[in-house]
């Protein structure tokens, strides 16, 4: 799934351990969900999207490619 | 209190806990080696256990002890245990070194069988060594091999 974690992370000047640490994963799962490639729990999206203060519709973006996910 | 404290309270007190029983075990081990003359079992079979319990247990403390004035590192410690990543990756693995083991377990039993009634050739004592080494080295190897490739993948 794509996200637009990497573009806000960069716009506040946050490090991916820094975001790691306030979120409470690895620097390792910031790094890959940055690339796509682990699609987060749903409890991880949102505090993800709670430390940016958007709604986590607009950290993660759907699209109907990831239905056969 | 802190998460952070609540872990490193939690680890002091898995630590004493196996060290204690570790002990107690070995203790009980050597006692029955000394008392008890006719047993169907070795009773270093108790002690080898107590050894084991009590270095996990140490291995605990000593880490708790290494992290006690490093808050950092007992965070990103704390960190990567909890993290859902390293946790689905540890989860996969673990299946997958399960699903192997199963089968091996069942291939053993299943040439037993047919070894018990003529089918196959009975297995030698060496052969029953191999395949309870392999019930645990293959598994693990499973694991780690898993473990490494999702590490890429994910």
């Amino acid at each position: 799934m794509r996200n637009r974690l990497e573009e806000l992370r960069s716009q506040r000047g946050w490090t991916q351990q820094e975001l790691a640490e306030r979120v409470g994963v690895s620097r390792q799962t910031i790094i890959s969900l940055e690339r796509g490639r682990y699609n987060p729990s749903i409890l991880l999206a949102f505090r993800l999207a709670h430390q940016f203060g958007i709604p986590i519709e607009s950290l993660f973006l759907y699209t109907e490619e990831d239905r056969d996910e | 209190m802190s998460s952070g404290r609540r872990w490193f309270a939690r680890q002091l007190r898995l630590g004493w806990w196996l060290s204690v029983g570790g002990v107690a075990l070995v203790l009980a081990g050597i006692g029955l080696d000394r008392l008890a003359a006719k047993l169907s079992f070795d009773p270093r079979i108790v002690a080898g256990l107590g050894i084991l319990l009590l270095g996990l247990g140490l291995s605990f403390l000593l880490r708790a002890w290494v992290l006690r004035h490093e808050e950092q590192a007992a965070r990103t410690l704390l960190a990567e245990e909890r993290d859902e990543r390293s946790r689905m990756l540890r989860e996969r693995a673990g299946s997958r070194a399960y699903g192997v083991s199963a089968l091996l377990s069942w291939g053993g039993l299943m040439w037993a069988s047919f070894a018990h009634i003529g089918y196959l050739p009975a297995l030698s004592d060496d052969a029953h060594w191999n395949l309870l080494a392999g019930l645990v080295i293959v598994p693990f190897l499973v694991y780690l091999v898993s473990f490494v490739a999702d590490q890429q993948r994910y």
